[in-house]
């Protein structure tokens, strides 16, 4: 039997599907509200409407808190440490990077954070796969 | 811990997928727990035992145990003649 069949691939597909309906909802959101909220008269109106792809972010917290949960323990476990690895290794490079921005290397948005957490997590898979662990 | 699932899935003539799929576990997961990569919990490794129709204990070995034992067997007075 290949990779296609199994629980393992009912799971991707419904992640797959779920995730997909929450991007498409926050699309959808962005879409709606921005345009609104940029020509919205007073601040409250604003901030109501800007709440709008909140709805889409919450969306994909619920399909991956979901597929976590739904995964078997042993790929929880590896998704779980896979991701402390990546936030302690993110931890010490931010850290790391505040002092050479104190003798004046370039000020990097807070947003790197996330590729670097990404990039982590596959520098960690990759160690496992060559390592064994 | 060292298990006897391979030779026991193999006996059965089930693949990797067809044991995931009968205990809820994916292929990825019998693969680490057949080259000894991962302990199962207690729930999974009654599960397997139940799906094997085995005791637990004949299909998982500690490791210590195992070694434990041989050496109380190498150390145990011999029965007199």
């Amino acid at each position: 039997m290949g990779e296609g069949r199994g629980i393992q691939a009912r799971w991707n597909r419904r992640y797959v599907l779920e995730y997909g309906v929450a991007v498409a909802l926050y699309v959808l959101t962005v879409l709606l509200c921005l345009p609104p909220a940029f020509k919205a008269s007073t601040l409250s109106r604003r901030a109501l409407l800007l709440m709008g792809p909140c709805a889409g972010i919450v969306a994909l917290l619920v399909v991956v808190v979901r597929h976590v949960l739904r995964i078997d323990e042993f790929l929880r476990h590896s998704v779980i440490e896979s991701f402390a690895v990546a936030a302690a290794f993110t931890g010490v490079w931010t850290l790391a990077y505040g002092f050479f921005e104190l003798v004046g290397f370039p000020r990097i948005s807070v947003w790197w954070i996330w590729p670097g957490m990404a990039l982590s997590m596959l520098l960690w898979s990759g160690v496992k796969r060559l390592w064994r662990l | 811990m060292n298990n006897r699932m391979e030779e026991l899935r193999i006996a059965k003539g089930w693949t990797k997928v067809e044991l995931g799929d009968r205990l809820n576990v994916s292929r990825q997961t019998i693969h680490a727990l057949e080259s000894g990569r991962y302990d199962p919990s207690l729930p999974l490794a009654f599960a397997i035992a139940r799906l094997f129709g085995l005791p637990v204990e004949e299909i998982f070995q500690d490791d210590a145990g195992a070694a434990g034992k041989r050496s109380e067997g190498r150390n145990a007075p011999r029965k007199g003649r």
